[in-house]
């Protein structure tokens, strides 16, 4: 579940007002809203990327309003996709499951299975910039999800996404439901592209 | 139309005047010392076969890597504070970290001398046997290599934003793992950048040696203070085969880091 409560916060001269929402667990809610109205900081603010101001973020029914991003456990996937430009796509979605200490078998295991989902397989050996932009979404989607999050959090994932990356990750978003149970935020401009996965919808 | 081409057709012709001007004159400088050091009766071989000029070449070599090591520790240390953290200071740790750089030498090393010799830091040196030994020539070169290195590094992560280390957060990372996991790793160019001007600057550190160090013959002799001691003595072909040798190890450095610097861009 993933619960914002009075939460209001300010990024340079921009300020988000108090904002309540609640999501409860393995349902997807999504939020909208004009731009440049604060969807994004939302996002952050949730996965402790940036500090509110004042209210309570809490997370399976745990307050984590002071916890570091690390500590959340809330898979990211930002709308500028920031993979790291050093590692190669495998080492990308390696990143998190080497940091947790996953033995090789089970992160092979969840490679395979992230790379012939999002049909990465062929690219697991280039580095970031010798990827288009819709296979460096799907990569930084892999990358969100490896750890298997009960929580994920996602910022314009259908932006500028030919429409076979927009299936695939759609259909990503599915298996979480489904198979995770995982509880799902997505901030989108295009809300009916997740017609009949979205149980809720926030306009900010 | 006309006027613009033959304007173009000048200024192309001034840069170009310039860059073979200083080029020759950089050429020129390491002929005169070729030229020179032939000249050198005892000959060239036989002057680098001194027992003190190689006891200088190892020291020099030695004591140039550790600096570099130790500039590159610090200097890539604070200018990824400066660069990430707000912090109380913050404007008056940037300034300071410049000041190495913009100080003469000669002050440098008078200043380390006062600190180590006429403060109760002389106590330290007493006990750690600091000024006028090899631990000297290290700290000489390593604050001018720490400055350039700052400078390098800071413009470096400056470039990066972090936005990389805050989804390293995301996915578990402290902020050591996604410094050296994902920051260090994006800065290869930078660092291997700093590491050369810090070891070039450092393999030719003469002033805050020659002052916080002394000249002592096989002890704290590196060889710009060898090319020093030679020319003291009058034998100017003796400095300027040492000359010729700086010479040729910086060219080789260059050449390298050059060589490294292309391979990691086409990575």
């Amino acid at each position: 579940m993933i619960e914002l409560i009075d939460a209001s916060l300010c990024r340079g001269t921009f300020c988000l007002p108090e904002t309540s929402l609640t999501i409860p667990s393995a349902t997807c809610g999504v939020v909208t809203g004009a731009a440049g109205a604060g969807k994004t900081s939302l996002v952050e603010a949730i996965c402790g990327l940036q500090r509110i101001k004042s209210g309570t973020v809490k997370l399976k029914g745990q307050d984590v309003t002071h916890a570091t991003p690390a500590d959340r456990g809330v898979g990211y996937l930002p709308q500028d996709v920031v993979l790291f430009p050093d590692m190669n796509v495998e080492a990308n979605i390696c990143f998190g499951p080497k940091l947790r200490g996953w033995s090789k078998t089970k992160m092979c295991e969840r490679i395979e299975r992230l790379a012939t989902d999002l049909e990465l397989v062929d690219l697991l050996p280039r580095k970031p910039h010798q990827l288009s932009g819709g296979q460096q979404k799907r990569v930084a989607m892999a990358r969100a999800v490896a750890l298997m999050p009960d929580i994920v959090c996602l910022d314009e994932p259908f932006v500028s996404l030919d429409d076979h990356s927009q299936t695939l990750i759609r259909e990503q978003l599915i298996h979480l439901l489904a198979e995770q149970s995982a509880t799902i935020l997505v901030v989108t401009h295009q809300p009916e592209k997740l017609d009949g996965i979205s149980d809720l919808n926030f306009q900010i | 139309m006309q006027r613009n081409l033959k304007s173009d057709r000048v200024f192309s012709i001034v840069l170009i005047c310039m860059a073979v001007g200083f080029s020759a004159i950089l050429v020129a400088l390491v002929f005169a010392n070729g030229w020179v050091a032939g000249l050198d009766k005892t000959g060239v071989w036989e002057t680098l076969q001194r027992t003190e000029i190689r006891q200088a070449i190892w020291l020099s070599i030695g004591t140039s890597l550790l600096s570099t090591v130790i500039s590159l520790w610090v200097g890539a240390g604070i200018s990824y504070l400066v660069s990430r953290f707000k912090f109380f200071g913050r404007s008056a740790v940037d300034l300071l970290m410049d000041l190495p750089v913009f100080l003469p030498p000669l002050v440098i090393g008078m200043s380390l001398l006062i600190l180590f010799r006429q403060t109760p830091l002389v106590y330290l040196d007493n006990w750690l046997q600091i000024a006028f030994e090899v631990p000297a020539i290290i700290l000489a070169q390593s604050i001018v290599g720490t400055a350039f290195v700052y400078r390098t590094m800071k413009a470096t992560f400056d470039r990066q934003t972090g936005r990389t280390e805050q989804i390293a957060a995301t996915l578990g990372a402290t902020r050591w793992q996604a410094f050296s996991a994902v920051t260090i790793p994006a800065s290869k160019q930078g660092l291997l950048a700093s590491a050369a001007m810090a070891w070039a600057r450092a393999f030719g550190e003469f002033g805050p040696v020659l002052v916080f160090a002394g000249s002592f013959r096989g002890r704290t002799e590196v060889l710009p203070v060898s090319i020093y001691l030679e020319l003291n003595s009058g034998n100017v072909a003796g400095a300027a085969t040492i000359s010729l040798l700086m010479i040729a190890v910086a060219a080789i450095v260059l050449l390298l880091v050059r060589v490294v610097a292309r391979d990691r861009s086409e990575i």
